[in-house]
């Protein structure tokens, strides 16, 4: 059956080889078991985004090492970050302060130009399907949604997925996402106003064993 | 209205239309409040002006609006008459003026550079806009031009004591040296940071070209410009040099960059007008078509580039090579991923 991925399954898998936990190994697991996969633009700006601001997060981290009197989330290119991301950006400065700055440097970029090709080539090896341009997002399907899932951009995946799965089989919508819970899922397959479409099953590797 | 009308010759309603449009371009209504003169009228005159080629009609859907064709302006964006004389009064000076000084012809970017210092230290108030090469008025810069002129301003003197203050102080200096003495004057780091990029991309010594490219993408983020395409092209050339092919595509890598420099340029000089005051419908008149055609062309070269940066991939990569660092990192980044926050 074929996969269509969500975001994190695709980051999870980018950040395997940084430190390995039971989660990225299952998402590395199953994209080395399965083979036919497919995804939205949505995912791939989202991934791109997640990279992007990590950058960012590392740059931002820094400039404090280099000026202990910067602000964080002062500098023009930190505007892309949240309230929430330079909070996380904080911890990692204060998890790193023994670090000499070089060493930081260092280790910063080489971190992002892997995650950057690691993506570039999954996606150019890897996915053999990208779909529903973020524009083509329907509002009517996503508006249903978002009743059920709080989180606007797992709402934009999902819609994304019950877009692309009406033209094709059934195939199988993997996340590893706490949002995505089965009671919920079944809730939306089971509402009225969607009941015209057909829907992907539900793989969530998070609560998988 | 019609009284006056009948008083007028066709030639001098025509002239008077010419002079409204000077000013800014208006529909038929505006030009004949504009010159006091009824609607009919002015329409066929107008329509007149079309044919011979003295004014443009530019339609929005159901809104009509005239534009004079300027020839000696930039993309034709108007100015006033005294900004034509005294710029004409000026170039003729310099023309001149360089000539006799260092008996030779003064050169396109000097010139420019000359008339935005004298415009700068005298106050003058000159239509001078930001584009391809830094300052330069918005009249054309042509050399092969007459700009000879009966104007003689009451500043006449001292206009001619800076222009020659500034041929005599610059006579050592080459235009290179000016332009970054310019750019350093007025902060204009973007300015300086393209011509670094173009001097190594044309050089081919590729040594820091990433870290000018990411210094280049903060700094066009930090002036409120279009950022994404260099961000794109900074991801490219990194990935390019990660494989070690970066020498292999410098040809590409310089025309996408001069088209992602001239789709900025032209936005720096959509900002300029914005600060001559012209209005932001003007604006979109003059340039709305040049910009979108060179952010089109910018994103071709920038799509082709990427093509060939996806073509140079591996099928796979060499193993990271994790260490404790890597570790630390991700203690933090994976509670990070956990959260979801990213997704905000």
């Amino acid at each position: 059956m074929r996969s269509f991925l969500d975001s994190c399954i695709i980051i999870n898998f980018l950040e395997f080889e940084f430190n390995e936990t039971p989660l990225k190994k299952k998402c590395l697991d199953y994209l080395s078991k399965e083979k036919d996969f497919l995804s939205c633009f949505w995912v791939l700006e989202e991934t791109k985004t997640f990279i992007r601001k990590r950058e960012v997060q590392f740059n931002e981290l820094l400039r404090k090492k280099e000026d202990p009197s910067y602000n964080f989330g002062t500098h023009k290119e930190s505007e892309l970050l949240s309230k929430n991301d330079l909070l996380f950006t904080k911890l990692l400065y204060d998890d790193l302060k023994e670090i000499e700055i070089s060493a930081l440097k260092d280790k910063f970029e080489q971190q992002i130009k892997t995650l950057k090709i690691k993506r570039d080539l999954f996606l150019k090896n890897q996915l053999n399907e990208i779909s529903i341009k973020i524009s083509e997002i329907n509002k009517t399907i996503l508006s249903i949604i978002y009743d059920f899932i709080e989180d606007y951009s797992d709402c934009k995946v999902l819609t994304s997925a019950i877009q692309m799965q009406q033209d094709k089989e059934i195939f199988t919508f993997v996340t590893a996402d706490k949002h995505f819970l089965e009671g919920t899922y079944d809730s939306i397959n089971e509402d009225m106003r969607l009941k015209e479409y057909k829907k992907p099953i539900l793989k969530n590797l998070l609560f998988e064993n | 209205m019609t009284e006056i009308t009948e008083r007028k010759t066709s030639e001098e309603i025509k002239q008077k239309i010419l002079e409204a449009l000077d000013e800014k371009p208006m529909n038929a209504l505006e030009i004949s409040k504009a010159i006091c003169s009824n609607w009919s009228t002015v329409k066929s005159y107008i329509e007149e002006l079309v044919q011979s080629q003295k004014v443009k009609e530019i339609s929005f859907g159901e809104k009509t609006i005239y534009q004079k064709i300027t020839e000696d302006t930039y993309f034709g964006i108007p100015i006033k008459e005294k900004d034509r004389k005294m710029l004409k009064f000026i170039i003729s000076t310099a023309i001149k003026e360089y000539q006799e000084i260092k008996e030779e012809q003064i050169k396109k970017t000097e010139l420019a550079k000359l008339i935005y210092s004298v415009n700068s230290n005298l106050n003058l108030n000159l239509p001078i806009v930001w584009y391809l090469y830094g300052p330069m008025p918005l009249m054309v810069l042509d050399l092969q031009n007459d700009y000879s002129t009966e104007f003689v301003p009451s500043n006449e003197q001292e206009i001619k004591k800076a222009i020659k203050g500034w041929i005599k102080e610059k006579t050592r200096k080459y235009v290179r040296e000016m332009t970054k003495e310019l750019y350093m004057q007025e902060n204009a780091v973007l300015y300086d940071l393209k011509v670094r990029i173009y001097d190594i991309l044309k050089d081919k010594n590729t040594g820091n070209l990433k870290d000018l490219l990411r210094e280049f993408y903060l700094t066009s983020m930090a002036s409120g410009l279009d950022s994404n395409m260099v961000y794109n092209l900074y991801n490219v050339v990194s990935g390019l040099e990660f494989l070690k092919k970066l020498n292999n595509h410098l040809g590409e890598i310089l025309l996408t960059f001069d088209g992602i420099w001239k789709y900025l340029a032209s936005k720096n000089l959509y900002n300029s007008l914005k600060i001559l005051k012209y209005s932001q419908e003007e604006i979109e008149i003059y340039l709305g078509i040049v910009i979108e055609t060179k952010k089109y062309l910018a994103e071709e070269a920038l799509s082709n580039l990427n093509e060939t940066y996806l073509g140079e991939l591996p099928k796979e990569l060499p193993k990271y090579k994790a260490d404790d660092l890597d570790k630390k990192i991700s203690k933090v980044i994976d509670k990070y991923i956990e959260s979801e926050v990213w997704r905000e």
